[in-house]
């Protein structure tokens, strides 16, 4: 037989067999959730024409996949087995996508470079942008595919992700599947025009492609184009399959309570499914009795892989704590610097810092607003990197921070070590969704398949009349996050040792930089050698005592040794602990010390409700309650905004005064 | 094999489901993944497929009927051939768990059923309700409470504001009057307790025909020992006379404060809390802090015997075992006195003046208008008023022995609190009568009255018993003619009367001396020579003789 539109007949049945088989899974997945076995689903019924066409343009292994949840027939197609997606749905011990951590229908698969994914819409888009981004810096003709539904469009991220691969004519491939429900919402309600394809039309170099997604051979080829057009260089395209949604947007959900019986027919009249049976019968490409063996075979194989798969391992309850970290801390010692040069200051450390781990390290990647030369950052701390390094590796981002976090990660999946930078802590949070929910939990959720060790540089702080958005701390935020370490140097030793040990190490990094001290002859350290790094995880005693101890970090650490020269007249000696990063927090020091003196103050930058100080004190008052000889006391911003003028901020702001009196009141207690 | 049939959790936020109809009737035979029943949840309504082939036995869950997830709805029986797996094996065993649960709920039932009538036993009781009495707070700045005594033992009837128990705080002793009528049920904290304000003391099942109800749990209140009662009853063990502090000792109840690091070196370093309570603190307040500590620890390793450390009483009656003695243990009241005393001789340097003063004007005038002030009053007029208005007059010229150290200041005071010492059935009290300035000779004899009048009825307030400036104590009424009082701190001088006496006294007069009968008595006036010299507080005691001498009836 001849080949038609490009398939034998072999490939045609296949292709058959793959929707068959994905529309009998979820229809099997189902009962096994009725049967209460599981208790989430949700299904591809009807999408399974063009996931299966898409699919079908791509070199699974090769090329990269960030699938939406919806996209179980696109993953066969890909080359997933049934038995893999069985385990993933039924969260089984040897499921591929994280071993049970993540609901059902979160696909994931390292060998065939299926990015782990997880729940929220649109979190994807900016990361197949980053990996996509990757491939091009490493000279491969690798192309992402990323999918979602039409929905998932109106999130920002969309139009960021969409933005940056235009920009840079990146081989990423946007599928929207547009079954016309967000869940219960129709497009109408959703998307201007309610046509993803025409809000999309004015990204220059964007291939842009709309298909009867229920028809197979159509879909084929807008795939085909779009994935040749982005091998070879020529840019991103979106392709909008209009296609139909058979079951409920999830097991959680029952349509027939927002769409009509008619409604619902219709759809099914264009099952694409059917129409493609129908199609080959009509054109003689196959007959009916090889459709009845497909059916049988996939039938059969459903049964049996169900059986198998039930009896596979659960995961074991102690599994749950394992793999948050590549490393949960590193066991070697804090050694001091080999050899030491002219005094720096932070700004300058931070500086030499990135200079020498991006000479020493090929793979790292700088980026961020305003950081490439000749400006070289807003503070100038990355001035001369680009001279140095060269604009590959170190420029400009557009002004969305999302977009930074986001493409970062799918630069760390694709094999690099970013560093980037958020200009102000204050304007880090249009990239929370991306931190929280994606960059922290892609380690945990993959079950170690996946790292993104990205580096995060940002600048804190107040005292510098920097108003409400030019001020903020925020440590305490992210130091409660999981899956994260949060350092917060004082000096420029401590910045240039710890950094250089974030960028070496394989876990994300929240790095902060205050502002104020930047600059400051405070910090001011002879420069440690290139070798020189800091463990993270210890904390450094700035000063010995016996009386009370001092818990502090960042700033602080230099306004509680001014308060201390208020104590000179008393007989007492306080000791003084600079904790250096707030995550792995080094309680051991903290604890010992307190054994020693009986009394603790915490002093910190961060607000007091909910600051990391809160933290430091329960621990203490938990596993050193007979060793305290006065109440742990906290001294910290006040829980307002940073206003801006300085009489203002300084009300507001922790004072040298305030830490001497609290001091002399513990000290006399 | 029979298997049961249970509710799917058919989301992740579903935690029960509906069943809407069965499907099946038990006897049919049913095919795996055939429909048995239709169920609907908060999110969606769902047919439920078999998970076995084999027939239905058993509908266990009602159509209509709402039951929570996992809950088994209905059994069937498995056809032989259909497959066995692992998890039907462990079956069995789910099966008889489930019968036991049902049994152990059959079980559960009666004793549910006995609590409900007791219930009901009490509501046909009409008010029968059991209600708590709470430690009432006494005084602004009260946070806790001694139970002095229990003047009721459960099962006592006691009316409503009948006193139920007395009770001790820092200053005051009260008795408490009962708010309900009714029966005690039950006392909680013992006597010689300290609780916090608001603990529930006693439990009190309301109603005049309460009663009906047995008192519950009838706990040892120790009573027979702990109430003022010689210790001698108690034998003790060998036990007790171990240094280390015994377990039941709670630190915690003491009014001092214990830094957990000080409980540790304590426990560590075998100091018992009554060590622990006499040792003198440095830190704020006069807390003992860690310092305190170890130097007491390592005092006490060197033997230099802490000052006046008092032995544990256990120890104590070891000593004086088989000898002729009662050992009677401090109160909190008596504690507390030794301590003032002891505080304020090591605070202040004493000197002493005394002066004669002749009173036989003042008993004239106290004789020839007794019976009319009575009348009007309703309290006897005494002497005591008198005094109390020249020292008034006296402080008033002399602001200096109206005073208080505070530091390295001298704090004169222009209003003037006049602390007036009255023996009470367990000790000193000292309540104030307050702007002494502010009254008249009346003013001053009803607020002396009402104050002497509640102290004895155990009704004073807080407030009554702080803030003096000067006192004055008056132990003429037992007949002493002089004594030397111990100034009641922050004051700097008290005034003590002695008995008023006839004596022969020589007058001089204008027309030559004479021998006459007069009622004299000796005032001392104690004062601090801190910052009252002899000077001040000689004229101070001569200025209060000179008013009393010049009182004229017309003040009355």
């Amino acid at each position: 037989m001849t080949k038609y539109q490009g398939f034998d007949r072999g490939e045609l049945l296949e292709i058959y067999k793959l929707m068959f088989l994905s529309r009998k899974m979820d229809e099997k997945m189902l009962n096994l959730l009725r049967q209460g076995r599981v208790h989430f689903h949700i299904g591809a019924s009807g999408h399974e024409a063009a996931q299966v066409a898409a699919a079908a343009n791509f070199i699974g292994g090769k090329d990269w996949a960030y699938p939406y949840y919806r996209d179980q027939a696109f993953l066969l197609k890909w080359g997933q087995t049934i038995q893999e997606l069985f385990l993933q749905y039924l969260a089984k011990r040897d499921d591929l996508s994280g071993s049970g951590r993540q609901l059902p229908q979160h696909f994931g698969h390292k060998e065939l470079r299926v990015v782990c994914q997880s729940s929220p819409t649109g979190t994807q888009y900016l990361q197949a942008v980053g990996t996509a981004m990757g491939a091009v810096k490493d000279k491969t003709d690798e192309v992402v595919y990323v999918s979602s539904g039409e929905g998932a469009t109106s999130e920002g991220e969309f139009h960021e992700a969409l933005n940056w691969a235009s920009r840079d004519k990146l081989p990423v491939i946007f599928h929207v599947e547009d079954n016309h429900f967000a869940i219960s919402v129709p497009k109408t309600q959703q998307t201007s025009g309610a046509s993803v394809y025409n809000i999309v039309c004015g990204y220059e170099n964007l291939g842009r492609y709309e298909v009867n997604g229920t028809n197979f051979f159509e879909t084929h080829k807008a795939f085909a184009k779009a994935v040749k057009r982005a091998r070879e260089g020529k840019g991103p395209s979106v392709v909008v399959s209009d296609v139909i949604r058979l079951l409920p947007h999830s097991s959680s959900d029952d349509h027939a309570k927002y769409r009509s019986p008619e409604e619902l027919e219709r759809d099914r009249q264009r099952d694409p499914m059917t129409i493609f049976m129908d199609h080959g019968l009509k054109e003689k490409l196959f007959t009916e009795k090889d459709i009845e063996k497909v059916e049988q075979e996939v039938l059969e194989l459903v049964e049996q892989t169900t059986d198998w798969a039930l009896d596979q391992s659960d995961p074991e309850p102690e599994d749950a704590l394992k793999n948050l970290y590549v490393s949960w801390l590193n066991p070697a010692k804090e050694e001091p610097p080999k050899s030491t040069g002219q005094p720096i200051m932070l700004l300058e450390a931070v500086n030499h810092a990135l200079k020498e781990e991006m000479e020493r390290n090929p793979r790292t990647i700088a980026f961020g607003e305003d950081i490439a030369d000749p400006k070289g950052g807003v503070f100038t701390v990355t001035k001369g990197l680009t001279d140095l390094i060269g604009k590959d590796r170190v420029f400009n981002s557009p002004i969305a921070e999302a977009s930074i976090v986001g493409t970062a990660i799918g630069l760390a999946i694709r094999g690099f070590k970013p560093v980037v930078e958020i200009q102000f802590m204050d304007y880090i949070w249009p990239a929370m969704m991306q931190i929280k929910d994606e960059l922290v939990t892609m380690y945990y959720r993959s079950n170690g398949a996946y790292k993104a060790d990205v580096v995060i540089r940002t600048p804190v702080g107040a005292y510098i009349h920097g108003g409400l958005y030019h001020s903020q701390t925020a440590d305490g935020i992210f130091a409660h996050i999981p899956g994260i370490r949060v350092v917060f140097p004082s000096n420029a030793a401590d910045a240039k040792g710890l950094l250089k040990e974030a960028i070496r190490g394989e876990d994300p990094v929240l790095f902060l930089e205050h502002k104020g001290l930047y600059r400051s002859r405070l910090t001011e350290r002879p420069e440690p050698d290139a070798d020189y790094t800091i463990p993270l995880g210890r904390a450094k005693i700035v000063q010995e005592g016996e009386d009370l101890t001092v818990v502090t970090w960042g700033m602080q650490v230099y306004q509680t040794a001014d308060a201390l020269k208020q104590l000179s007249d008393l007989d007492t000696s306080v000791e003084v602990i600079d904790i250096r990063t707030l995550n792995p927090l080094d309680f051991d020091t903290i604890l010992a010390s307190v054994k020693k003196t009986g009394k603790v103050l915490i002093v910190h930058e961060d607000h007091l409700t909910g600051g990391f100080g809160g933290e430091i004190a329960a621990r203490i008052a938990s596993e050193a309650f007979e060793f305290l000889d006065g109440p742990i006391t906290r001294i910290a911003a006040e829980d307002v905004h940073h206003p801006y003028h300085p009489k203002l901020e300084h009300r507001i702001l922790p004072q040298v005064d305030d830490i001497a009196k609290a001091m002399k009141e513990l000290l006399i207690y | 094999m029979k298997v049961d049939i249970k509710m799917p959790k058919l989301g992740e936020s579903i935690t029960e489901g509906t069943i809407v109809k069965w499907l099946k009737k038990p006897g049919d035979h049913v095919k795996k993944d055939e429909s048995l029943l239709e169920i609907s949840t908060d999110k969606v309504d769902s047919e439920i497929p078999s998970p076995h082939e084999g027939v239905l036995v058993e509908i266990l869950k009602e159509e209509n009927e709402t039951v929570e997830v996992d809950a088994v709805i209905a059994r069937m029986e498995k056809d032989g051939k259909a497959d066995v797996r692992k998890e039907e094996a462990a079956e069995p065993e789910e099966e008889s768990k489930a019968e036991e649960t049902s049994k152990a709920r059959e079980e559960s039932q009666p004793a549910d059923a006995e609590t409900k009538e007791e219930k009901s036993a009490i509501e046909q009781n009409g008010d029968g309700e059991v209600v708590d009495v709470l430690m009432p707070k006494l005084g602004e700045s009260i946070t806790e409470g001694t139970i002095v005594k229990w003047l009721k033992k459960p099962g006592d009837q006691v009316k409503k504001d009948e006193s139920l128990l007395e009770i001790s705080t820092d200053k005051v002793d009260s008795e408490i009057p009962s708010p309900y009528e009714g029966v005690v049920v039950e006392i909680l904290k013992n006597e010689n307790e300290t609780v916090d304000v608001d603990t529930v003391i006693a439990r009190i099942q309301v109603g005049k025909k309460a009663g009906a109800v047995a008192p519950k749990k009838e706990k040892p209140t120790d009573s027979e020992s702990g109430n003022g009662r010689p210790e001698k009853e108690k034998k003790p063990g060998k036990t007790e006379t171990a240094q280390a502090p015994s377990k039941t000792e709670k630190p915690g109840d003491g009014k001092k404060f214990f830094s957990p690091l000080v409980l540790n070196i304590a426990r560590k370093e075998g100091v018992s809390v009554e060590e622990l309570e006499q040792i003198s603190g440095s830190g704020l307040d006069g807390r003992v802090t860690k310092k305190d500590m170890l130097k007491y620890v390592q005092n006490k390793k060197q033997g230099i015997a802490p000052k006046a450390t008092p032995k544990p009483s256990a120890e104590v009656a070891a000593q004086w075992k088989d000898k002729q003695v009662e050992i009677i243990p401090m109160d909190a009241v008596r504690k507390k006195i030794a301590k003032h005393m002891q505080e304020s001789k090591a605070t202040s340097p004493h000197v002493y003046g005394v002066a004669e003063c002749d009173f036989t004007h003042i008993m004239e005038i106290v004789k020839s208008n007794k019976a009319e002030f009575e009348k009007k009053e309703g309290f006897k007029l005494t002497f005591n008023p008198f005094i109390l208005y020249a020292v008034t007059k006296a402080l008033m010229d002399f602001p200096g022995a109206n005073a208080s150290l505070e530091g390295d200041n001298i704090v004169q005071k222009h209003f003037i609190n006049l602390g007036i010492a009255v023996a009470t059935e367990r000790g000193l009290i000292v309540p104030v009568l307050k702007n002494a300035e502010e009254k008249n000779f009346r003013g001053l004899a009803r607020s002396a009255y009402d104050l002497a009048m509640r102290a004895r009825n155990k009704q004073l307030a807080v407030e009554d018993v702080q803030g003096s400036t000067f006192t004055i104590t008056n132990y003429g009424v037992f007949g002493n003619i002089i004594g030397f009082p111990i100034i009641n701190q922050p004051n700097v001088a008290i005034l003590g009367v002695g008995a008023i006496k006839k004596r022969p006294v020589v007058i001089e007069t204008e027309q030559g001396d004479t021998i006459g009968i007069r009622s004299q008595a000796f005032l001392t006036l104690s004062y601090d020579h801190r910052i009252v010299d002899g000077e001040l507080g000689d004229k101070t005691l001569q200025r209060v003789v000179h008013y009393l001498h010049n009182i004229t009836e017309d003040i009355l």
